[in-house]
């Protein structure tokens, strides 16, 4: 079984700090093999911190891959988002708490309409303030039909995301009584994808608590990496 | 090693939320090295007359199976005042009862009402027992806010108040309230390692309890939280069960 971290955070912020060969380091101890990875918020601008996991990437073929992360406020993201992409990056993140703009937004359209073009997804950070509801993630999904997004587990999002067939949802933090009662209502699991957000969190502590969610081995599976690997070139 | 559970939720059968019996709590600690429990009565307890009277007396019935283990705070209603202090009264000098909660979101009440908290908070600092409060994002009228527990913290100097789940996402308004008030204790629940080890250093071990909120957070889960986190071996020990015992003047696993 390859198992894929599918959101951590690579390099330095005021919120967090987390090198490569640290992040490495906790994988090889805790049996991951792969974890996409993303630089920290908060912005406005990320050219140097999108270099830095660039860069990183470069250095550790096939343990890391990259999210692109783009400002939407921004002039020339579509740019040097193909740019990334070109150099090996794997999808787009997206974090309306952070920038502070609306899930839907128009000036997110271009960076959505690359990321179609390109096949990756787009992860969007939601469930914490008015910008990002994840049921506006799901109706954002649902126009864009063309594209795989990633949202953040919150007690919302199973429910938002069930109709919705383009919009997994990322496990962290896993299992919360909000996640049991999506998976009761009928929530797809194919569509939950293992994610540590580490530093934030920690990858010992989130994998521990998808094995002890009960699961049975093949949706296990498909959780800590087979989900992701659908819809990511990782 | 004292292992605490400092919030924890017991209803027996019937509630909808396990454990059901006393034997399968009992059975949950022993499965998770737990020594003893701090509990109170979730909000699905709550009876058609809008008190946890039936709750509390469950859950002292079931303290005198366990009395060194099942450790219970009584749960009260603000808005039955009447029926709020005398549970509280009773449940502390007859039903050995340690400590009292009540939940701002569930029972919508602002933490810092002088009409409803305030009587509250007054009779467990008159009976020497902590004030266990929930605490969270703020609802629609700002109710559950872990600065609000300043308010009560100022005007009660005596009483030990502790923040459940230390705030949730607002952690750093919860760490900021416990450094002005040494009155105030920072539960672990939901929190994440890196969260605890920040209020270990801003607030100290000694006011930072283990906690998991079961069975809405998974023990397991919330104790490997605090023993990953960045702080010493010494800082676990007292997070995970001695602090919580010197608040509370217990003797757990002597």
């Amino acid at each position: 079984m390859r198992v894929i971290d599918g959101h951590a955070f690579l390099g330095r912020s005021v919120y967090m700090e987390q090198s490569a060969e640290a992040l490495i380091a906790e994988m090889d101890r805790l049996g991951v093999d792969v974890s996409v990875v993303v630089a920290p918020p908060p912005g406005p601008f990320y050219d140097d911190a999108n270099g830095y996991v660039m860069r990183s990437v470069a250095e550790h073929p096939g343990r890391l891959a990259a999210l692109f992360r783009a400002n939407p406020h921004l002039d020339g993201q579509v740019e040097k988002f193909r740019e990334a992409l070109g150099q090996g990056c794997v999808g787009l993140q997206l974090d309306p708490t952070n920038d502070g703009y609306g899930v839907g937004s128009p000036r997110m359209d271009p960076l959505l309409e690359a990321a179609g073009e390109e096949g990756v997804p787009v992860y969007i950070h939601s469930g914490d303030s008015i910008f990002c509801p994840p049921e506006a993630v799901a109706d954002y999904a649902a126009r864009c039909k063309g594209v795989n997004f990633v949202t953040t587990m919150s007690r919302g999002a199973p429910r938002a995301a069930r109709g919705c067939d383009n919009l997994y949802v990322m496990t962290r933090p896993f299992p919360t009584l909000a996640f049991q009662r999506g998976y009761d209502e009928g929530f797809d699991l194919d569509r939950v994808i293992f994610a540590s957000d580490a530093p934030l969190s920690s990858l010992e502590v989130e994998m521990r608590a998808v094995e002890l969610a009960g699961l049975e081995d093949a949706l296990r599976e498909k959780i800590l990496g087979g989900n992701l690997g659908r819809i990511m070139r990782v | 090693m004292v292992v605490i559970d400092s919030h924890t939720h017991f209803a027996g059968t019937g509630r909808g939320l396990p454990p059901n019996t006393v034997e399968d709590l009992l059975s949950m600690m022993d499965g998770n090295g737990i020594d003893a429990v701090i509990t109170c009565a979730p909000y699905s307890s709550i009876g058609r007359d809008r008190t946890y009277d039936e709750a509390n007396s469950f859950l002292a019935e079931s303290m005198v199976r366990a009395p060194e283990r099942i450790i219970g705070f009584v749960r009260v209603n603000p808005h039955l005042q009447e029926n709020a202090l005398r549970s509280i009264e009773a449940g502390i000098r007859e039903q050995g009862f340690r400590g009292v909660k009540f939940h701002p979101r569930n029972e919508a009440f602002p933490i810092n009402s002088e009409e409803l908290a305030f009587p509250i908070a007054e009779l467990a600092s008159k009976l020497d027992v902590p004030l266990l409060i929930h605490t969270g994002e703020p609802d629609t009228y700002g109710f559950a806010q872990p600065t609000l527990v300043g308010d009560l913290a100022d005007s009660f100097p005596d009483l030990k108040l502790m923040i459940g789940h230390m705030g949730k996402r607002l952690f750093e308004d919860a760490i900021c309230v416990a450094r002005w008030f040494e009155n105030i204790i920072l539960d672990t629940s939901f929190r994440y390692p890196r969260d605890i080890a920040r209020a270990v250093k801003r607030v100290g071990a000694d006011r930072v309890v283990y906690a998991s909120d079961m069975p809405f957070g998974v023990p397991e889960i919330e104790m490997l939280k605090v023993r990953v986190c960045d702080i010493t071996p010494e800082e676990k020990r007292m997070v995970l069960g001695d602090s919580m015992a010197a608040i509370l003047g217990l003797e757990v696993g002597a």
